[in-house]
This record gives structure tokens, sequence and C-alpha cells, in this order.
């Protein structure tokens, strides 16, 4: 046989087992690409779950003062189905195993909601994140905030929880909460109080811990303005406090008012601390909680005599906030901010 | 509008722990599929938005609660949008 016949034959073989090879691939190769699509999927779905936990949890860590709203929310949700792109991220299965096992098994009472949008996926976990925060914030406090502080506060958790979850929200949701943040009438102030230069400057002794005032002293102060006014349904005095709650987050936040915690010290001291910068702020805020709160009024007596004495002030403005609220611990503590002022 | 407010109030009051919202997002383009799906008839003018009040139709519909026999359609308002929750029904 000549070599030409030889190599004819071994390319007649060569195609035929590329043909067989080829018809056998192609079906696995297709599973394959269905199966890469499928965790794709499955990944998408679990990253927009797990920005609402992740929500749930910041507060719960930063705000842990507000631990009793947080712990009343749902503890998990479920998405059903998401787009991103041209591809339809759901699947029947999981979605059946979530509602029907996790679901039903826990015995959680399921409730559907589908909502219509044109939505970037980066946007549909900007969506989850910032409905976190206004569950938590925005609809609990709607008699205590105007609506315009309320969302301030939404989007600033929102942006300050995709900031610094970026590895699982990614850059993409960070940018869109940042742009809606810088678009929110309360930005400056709510910066300012979360700022450490503003705590340091207006704080009159050291802190018992060091947490931003905006999480340790704001949040409590309108959680317990927000349990005083909840009975209350008359529109003028709804009105009257958000008004009054605007001024002193914006006179702290233009560090007008001083801030003193009461912890171990003598009282002697805290009044010496007051004392020392008495002339610098307009008023002085003093934050106690646990058994340390029955200090306050004495304090808050012999600031009235230093103001009426001294500085020839015949009434100084008293206004006291006080409940319970959550400690770290997650138990039931007493709290109290007592803010007297110069001027009423 | 007062009886979704109270219903809101009245929600960030009580535990909606034992809750799990099932989350769908959809194209404008599904609207028909969702209102099939739900055996809802928009045409018939009677679903109004349960925060403002308006009539929904398939142009202004935003979102669709579904709790039980309950369902709740709420339009595209940027108002209603806002006051709108995902955590309670």
């Amino acid at each position: 046989m000549s070599n030409e016949i030889l190599n004819f034959i071994k390319q007649q073989l060569s195609l035929i087992i590329g043909i067989i090879i080829g018809a056998v691939a192609s079906p696995i190769l297709k599973k394959l690409f269905a199966l890469t699509k499928y965790f794709i999927v499955l990944r998408d779905l679990k990253r927009l779950e797990k920005t609402y936990s992740s929500s749930l949890k910041f507060a719960k860590g930063n705000l842990k003062e507000l631990g009793l709203i947080v712990n009343k929310l749902p503890e998990e949700i479920v998405i059903e189905t998401a787009y991103k792109d041209d591809m339809v991220l759901f699947s029947r299965i999981r979605a059946f195993f979530k509602k029907n096992v996790i679901g039903k098994l826990r015995g959680k009472e399921i409730f559907s909601i589908t909502i219509f949008g044109n939505m970037s996926y980066e946007e549909q976990v900007a969506f989850i994140i910032q409905k976190s925060f206004e569950s938590i914030i925005s609809a609990k406090y709607e008699k205590v905030l105007g609506i315009d502080f309320r969302e301030s506060l939404v989007i600033y958790y929102s942006y300050k929880l995709a900031f610094l979850s970026e590895d699982l929200v990614g850059k993409g949701v960070t940018l869109i909460l940042e742009r809606k943040f810088n678009e929110a009438k309360f930005k400056e102030i709510i910066l300012k109080l979360d700022s450490k230069e503003l705590e340091e400057s207006i704080t009159l002794n050291p802190p018992p811990e060091v947490r931003p005032l905006l999480d340790r002293v704001i949040m409590p102060i309108i959680e317990l303005k927000s349990q005083e006014i909840s009975p209350i349904n008359d529109l003028s005095t709804i009105e009257l406090t958000r008004r009054e709650m605007q001024q002193l987050l914006t006179k702290i936040a233009e560090g007008k008012i001083g801030i003193l915690f009461i912890g171990s010290r003598t009282p002697e001291e805290y009044l010496q601390y007051i004392k020392s910068r008495i002339d610098e702020f307009e008023g002085v805020l003093i934050c106690a909680r646990g058994k340390r709160t029955i200090l306050c009024d004495p304090i808050v007596r012999e600031i009235s005599k230093e103001y009426q004495g001294s500085l020839g002030i015949e009434t100084p403005s008293v206004k006291t906030f006080e409940g319970t609220l959550p400690s770290e611990e997650n138990r039931p503590l007493n709290y109290k901010y007592v803010l007297i002022s110069k001027h009423a | 509008m007062r009886n979704m407010e109270s219903s809101v109030m009245r929600n960030a009051g009580i535990s909606l722990k034992n809750l799990l919202p099932v989350i769908s997002f959809a194209r404008p383009s599904d609207v028909d599929k969702y209102l099939e799906l739900y055996n809802i008839d928009i045409d018939s003018g009677k679903y109004r938005c349960a925060i403002c009040g308006d009539v929904v139709t398939r142009e202004n519909i935003y979102a669709i609660i579904v709790h039980g026999s309950s369902i709740k359609l709420i339009c595209n308002k940027p108002s209603c949008q806002a006051k709108f929750s995902i955590t309670s029904p």
C-alpha cells in the first residue's frame, strides 16, 4: 500500500473519531454550561438574601439599643426570582425547597411580594439593603423624625453597610448607595453626628466605650422619644416633636451641645467637667444608664444653679428622654438622657 | 392611606419574626404573567393602591403583595414606593 493511501485512511479515521468525540462531548458540554449557569443563579439569589441578613446583623452590632426592633423583624427573606442582564435568576427546586421545606418546617407564615421595575442586579441588591434599614428606622420613627431626616438616616446606614461589606455586595452597589446619599437632605448633619471629630470636640469626659455618637447617643434618644410618643396621634404634637428633634440633632452636629457620660466617677468630678467648659456650649446632654441614671437629677440641679448663678439665666430648659432599651448583653436596661440648655 | 400608616405602625410594634417574605423581582413586561398567576383582574378597576388608594392599572403597578387570601397592590408613586415594606404584608 502506498503512503498516500495510508495517509488517506488515517485522515478518515481521525475524522470519524472526531465526529464520535464531538457527538459524545457536545451534550456533556451543554450540561456543564447549564450546571455553571445554575450555580451562578444560586449564587446571585443567595447574595440578595444574604444582604438582608447582613443588614440585620449590622444593625444588631452597631445599633445595639435598637435590638428590640431588629429582633422583631423576619430573620430571613427568600428571593424567588430576580434578574441579571438578560438572565432570569430562578430555580424551581430552590424556590420549592425554601418555601415548603425551610419555611413550613420552621413554622413560618409565608407572604409573597412581587416588585416590578427595570432595576439592574446591583440596584436590586441596593433595594434590599435600603428596605431592610427602612424596616428598622423609617416606619418606627415617623412620629419623631420628618420624612427627609428618616430617609437620610436610612440611606446613610445602607451606604455604610455596603461600604463595609463591599466583598459581599460589590462595588456597584456601594456606588449606587453613595450617589443616593449624596442627594440626601441631611447628609452633612448625619456625617457630623457620626464623626470622630465631633465626638472628640463635644464630649466633656472620656466616654465609657468607643462608638460613634450617632449609634450610641442619637439613635437611642430617637428610640426613647418614639416609645414615649407612640400612643399619641395628635398631628400638631407629632409635628412639634419632629421639629424639636431636628433642632436638637442639628445643634449637636453644630457642636453647640456638650455631651457628658455618667460612669464610675463622683458627681463632683462630673460637675467639674461641665463647669470647665460651660461657656462653650448652649447646653449639656447628660447620658446615663442602669443604676447610674440616679445621678442625673442631682447633676442637673447643680448645673441649673450654675446657669442661674454665674450666667444669670432664670429658668434653664430641661428635657428628659428616659426608658428601657436593650444593653450589649441584650438585657433590658434603663437609659436616661437629660438635656439642660440655657435657652428653651 | 391612614389605614396603611396605622398598619405600618402596628407592624412596627408586633413581632414579624414568624413571617417569611418571599420576594420576586420582575420586569414591567412580566406584569401580565404575574397578574394571571395571582388571578388578578386588574381591568375590573377595583384594585386600589394599599397606600394612597388610587386605582392601580397595568401601567402604574409597582408591587403585588399576597398574604394568604389577601392581595394588595401598590402603585408606582414615589411616596408609595418609599412607604412600601418588604418585612410586613
